[in-house]
């Protein structure tokens, strides 16, 4: 075979990698449009204009925008804004560590909850909201938060320590996680049922749901520098997850420590989930499908994967958010119903169109 | 990477971060408490906030059945410009606009938008101290939060919202009309000693789910002078098993009558034919009961521990005709005539 | 790159699986293990490439004890070709033998490991498939792409286990072809575990015969491929001629029963 040996491959892979670039700059566009019309669209009147003129005028007060009424700017400032950066950034996060998580435990069904954090948040916050009963000046919210957290923490350490006995490998952390997971589940349901107060059990069911309605600027400044944060050490580790992805015995004879590889991603990606779902509730699905659409938009390397998955998680839950609330006013439906009703005919729609066949 | 591309990348990654920093820090609204400044008008909620107006409110925002039942009682139906989607009594209420599926973390722009005088929940609107009210509050609308599960502050929350809304006498005669049946139920069991008590077993909602001690259903047991069978389970809304009832024995046997159960004879029959049950006291006596929850609710509570008292102590209520009660509160307060069964036999 | 092994031995919690091997290979020589299932092959591919944990002190690559080289460093002299290659994901030619050049990529791949990756795709004939899908190409391509893989590593030695198990006649040839082309012309020393012992003994200078964890024979294939020794290890008569290329061949006349293998202790056959 006489080919150049500067020629053909090389220059494929350079193409290609035009290409996936694009489709990233591409999503980007699509993520900030969709924000844009999230912010202008609600039960109440104020639209695009009067957005724009809001945060125009907080931002650059000197450049004399209107800012609205006191009613208009406390509908796009601390209702619609709030809601829209939360979508995204609670979408970016579960969806990269979705990415991650699939990629490292070779298994493309599996998601951001595999290590059984879902449940253990959901205790947690369960505890604190049935625990909180009867205390006027109580806790209150916070309680909820930093329980959910807590426990999510402790099920990922639960599950590391499970995994250990048997070596850290993805059959392992899978089974621990699916373990563990219904230990809290069954540990919720028995709160569930002994809580004094029933409202308590409603409260707890509502926190559950998950949903995007306790959005403030307070868990946006928590949450915003945790996740940049976590997806960027999460794609410093992408090459990584790639040789991973492989098999064990390959990873280790290209000299990358498969568990030590497990071990970090746990950790980044038990950072990301818990403390958005601390805030947000159990959102479902985003964190499954994000990846896959992903994948067969820009492929599996994870150096890509995992930005690409962010922004296609991010305007996901953002659509999803956003329809939820506008259908049906004034109820809102959940948005992780949402995210299913819309993700999932999507997905079979590029999963029949492409012929590739997408796993080995 | 070529170094250039990992130090642009870090520059931009630094770039942003600081100007998003620096938007939120423009962007935040802190959100301020409500309206601090004293008003004419003020009242303690159950939460222990003041809820201060300036004028009686003309413009009112319910988030609960249970409020929205006071308010129109209270002669104010026509000041309700929003409700949730359970309000549904009395009927008039089905034309005003829903503006929020119920009290938890209700979506509020439609609320903030119609921006009403006075908005009244219950106290899931609070539940885990979010930001709803100091929102609500920042728009100037008034936020009165109480529980209407519990007859222990119906009286309070009539009282509070008669003050709310510029209708005191009305409230009071609505409060005096409830004490009038209170005090008729509780002096003619206060004396009765503890072995007088029928035993009595309470079925809420499912079959063999039952109230302890702790739960409003127990409480209201007592207060007409009945005996719990079930009083000491270790938590308020138990399930307990068909043998424990067995045993126990109750004279009577009273079940709160759910949207799907079947119409009231069969459910009864379907009690009594209970394997469990068919030997107790109640059934052979035929002392089984069928009520609504509405009964219970709001200001129609006269009514339902009316009927509960005469089916529990009939000998001392012979005189008391509970479903006439019922019809005059419902024409004095709602301007309806009472239609429907609501308890059974 | 001398690859030395002293008194190798490795067992699964409580059952051995080898047993005291011991070996020397020099640089530029092929080396197959060949030996019936479960003999232990595949473990000790493995061992060598610190895939499987073994003792310190019995692998060593220049003298040095392999337990003491940092992992990137271990793959950057070893490069390893398992049976059969899953992709979970999908990924294409050209990703996956990048990641041959893992041990060398700090935080993304530079211009000379792109450069590498395509002179290995051109060696192997694979350049045209560099944009395919790795699940989409045949078993024989495949196990190609595997191959080029362990090759952008810049192996000085290479362990591959049972490459052609599953490859057609000309897939396996070609394959073979390329090994010893590598030996010769890059100096890079390989071991092969094997099943098809004609294979193992055209293309080996060495073979090295495994019985129940222990060396049963190591040396030329001439020495190695007896009749006694095929009748001890496998349990079969055979009959060993020479073949046209003047290595001996093995053709296999009848299965023994059971009852007379013989225990019967090795000819160890000298190193040559």
């Amino acid at each position: 075979m006489t080919t150049n040996k500067n020629c053909n491959p090389k220059n494929f892979y350079e193409e290609n990698k035009g290409k996936k670039i694009f489709v990233i700059f591409c999503l980007l566009v699509s993520l900030l449009v969709t924000a844009a019309v999230s912010v202008s669209l609600g039960a109440a009147s104020p639209g695009f204009i009067e957005a724009v003129q809001v945060v125009l005028s907080k931002i650059f007060p000197f450049l004399g925008f209107d800012p609205g009424s006191k009613i208009t700017q406390l509908i796009i400032l601390e209702i619609r804004l709030p809601r829209v950066l939360l979508a995204i950034i609670a979408g970016a996060g579960l969806a990269a560590s979705g990415a991650t998580m699939q990629g490292v435990l070779r298994n493309p069904l599996v998601s951001s909850y595999i290590l059984g954090i879902s449940a253990a948040a959901g205790f947690g916050a369960a505890l604190a909201i049935v625990l909180g009963i009867g205390f006027i000046a109580g806790v209150g919210w916070y309680l909820v938060i930093v329980n959910a957290y807590v426990f999510s923490w402790l099920a990922m350490v639960m599950v590391y320590g499970i995994a250990r006995l048997r070596g850290i490998t993805p059959e392992t952390v899978i089974l621990a996680g699916v373990a563990i997971g219904y230990l809290f589940s069954a540990a919720l349901s028995l709160i569930q049922y002994v809580a004094p107060e029933y409202e308590a059990v409603r409260a707890v069911v509502f926190w559950l749901m998950g949903g995007l309605n306790r959005a403030t600027w307070e868990s946006i400044i928590i949450l915003f520098p945790i996740v940049i944060l976590t997806i960027f050490l999460m794609v410093l580790q992408a090459w990584n997850i790639n040789v991973v992805s492989m098999g064990e015995d390959v990873a280790t004879s290209l000299g990358v420590t498969p568990k030590r590889v497990l071990t970090i991603t746990m950790v980044l990606e038990t950072l990301a989930t818990a403390s958005i779902i601390s805030f947000t509730g159990v959102i479902g699905f985003v964190c499954l499908i994000s990846p896959h659409i992903a994948r067969m938009l820009i492929g599996s390397d994870h150096r890509f994967l995992i930005p690409c998955s962010s922004l296609v998680g991010a305007c996901l839950l953002l659509c999803s958010d956003t329809v939820g609330r506008l259908v049906l006013q004034p109820t809102e439906i959940p948005v992780g119903i949402v995210t299913s009703l819309l993700g999932v005919p999507f997905f079979l729609y590029i999963l029949v169109s492409r012929r590739r066949r997408i796993w080995g | 990477m070529k170094r250039t591309t990992a130090i642009m990348i870090t520059v931009i990654l630094i770039a942003v971060i600081i100007l998003s920093a620096f938007a939120v820090y423009k962007l935040y609204v802190a959100p301020e408490g409500g309206s601090s400044q004293e008003g004419p008008i003020t009242v303690v909620d159950c939460k222990g906030v003041n809820v201060t107006l300036q004028a009686p409110a003309k413009t009112v925002i319910s988030l609960t059945s249970g409020m929205t039942e006071l308010i129109y009682a209270l002669g104010c139906g026509d000041k309700i410009i929003g409700r949730d989607s359970y309000s549904s009594f009395p009927p008039d209420v089905l034309n005003k606009p829903v503006v929020a599926p119920h009290s938890y973390h209700p979506p509020l722009e439609q609320i903030l938008e119609l921006k009403p005088d006075l908005l009244v929940s219950n106290t899931n609107l609070v539940y885990d101290e979010n930001e709803t009210r100091k929102t609500l509050e920042a728009a100037g609308i008034a936020v009165y939060v109480d529980e209407t599960s519990t007859p222990d502050r119906v009286k309070t929350c009539i009282t509070n919202l008669g003050i709310l809304l510029g209708v005191k006498d009305r409230a009071q005669e609505i409060i005096s009309f409830i004490e009038n049946y209170e005090n008729l139920v509780q002096n003619r069991v206060k004396d009765l000693k503890e072995s007088e008590k029928p035993k009595v077993y309470l079925e809420l909602w499912d079959a063999w789910n039952t109230v302890a001690e702790g739960s409003v259903g127990h409480k209201l047991l007592v207060y007409v002078g009945g005996s719990n069978i079930a009083a000491d389970q270790p938590m308020p809304y138990p399930i307990v098993s068909p043998e424990f009832v067995a045993e126990k024995n109750p004279e009577i046997i009273i079940r709160m009558k759910m949207a799907g159960d079947p119409d009231y004879p069969i459910l009864r029959q379907q009690i009594m034919n209970r394997t469990a049950l068919k030997e107790v006291d109640a059934v052979k006596n035929g002392k089984v009961y069928i009520y609504d929850p509405e009964l219970m609710q709001g200001v129609r509570y006269p009514a339902g521990l009316l009927y509960w008292a005469k089916w529990i102590n009939p000998e001392l209520f012979e005189d008391v005709d509970p479903e006439a009660v019922h019809k005059e509160l419902s024409l004095k307060f709602f301007g309806m005539e009472l239609e429907g069964v609501y308890a059974y036999p | 790159m001398k690859l030395t092994i002293n008194h190798l031995s490795f067992s699964y919690s409580s059952s051995p699986i080898l047993k005291g091997i011991d070996l020397a290979l020099d640089l530029g020589e092929v080396l197959s293990i060949v030996g019936p299932n479960g003999s232990g092959k595949s473990t000790l591919l493995k061992c060598i490439n610190r895939i499987l944990k073994t003792k310190g002190n019995t692998v060593f690559v220049d003298g040095k004890d392999i337990n003491k080289l940092n992992l990137k460093e271990l793959s950057k002299i070893m490069g390893y070709v398992p049976q059969s290659s899953v992709s979970v994901f999908p990924f294409t030619v050209f990703d996956i033998v990048m990641m041959g050049r893992t041990p060398y990529i700090h935080w993304s791949p530079s211009e000379q490991d792109y450069e590498i990756v395509a002179e290995t795709l051109d060696f192997l004939g694979l350049s045209d498939l560099a944009m395919r899908h790795f699940n989409e190409l045949s078993g024989g391509e495949q196990q190609k792409v595997i191959i080029a893989r362990a090759l952008a590593q810049q192996p000085k030695i290479l362990l591959l286990d049972e490459p052609t198990s599953n490859l057609d006649i000309k897939h396996q040839l070609e394959i073979l072809c390329i090994l010893k082309d590598l030996a010769q012309s890059k100096h890079c020393s390989i071991i092969v575990a094997m099943h098809d012992l004609n294979m193992a003994s055209r293309f080996s200078d060495k073979m090295l015969m495994l019985k129940k964890g222990c060396i049963f024979a190591v040396g030329a294939p001439e020495k190695v491929l007896t009749e006694e020794n095929i009748e001890a290890v496998y349990g079969i008569k055979a009959k060993v001629t020479k073949s046209i290329m003047g290595k001996p061949q093995v053709v296999p006349l009848e299965p023994i029963s059971s009852k007379e293998v013989s225990e019967a202790p090795s000819k160890f056959a000298l190193l040559t």
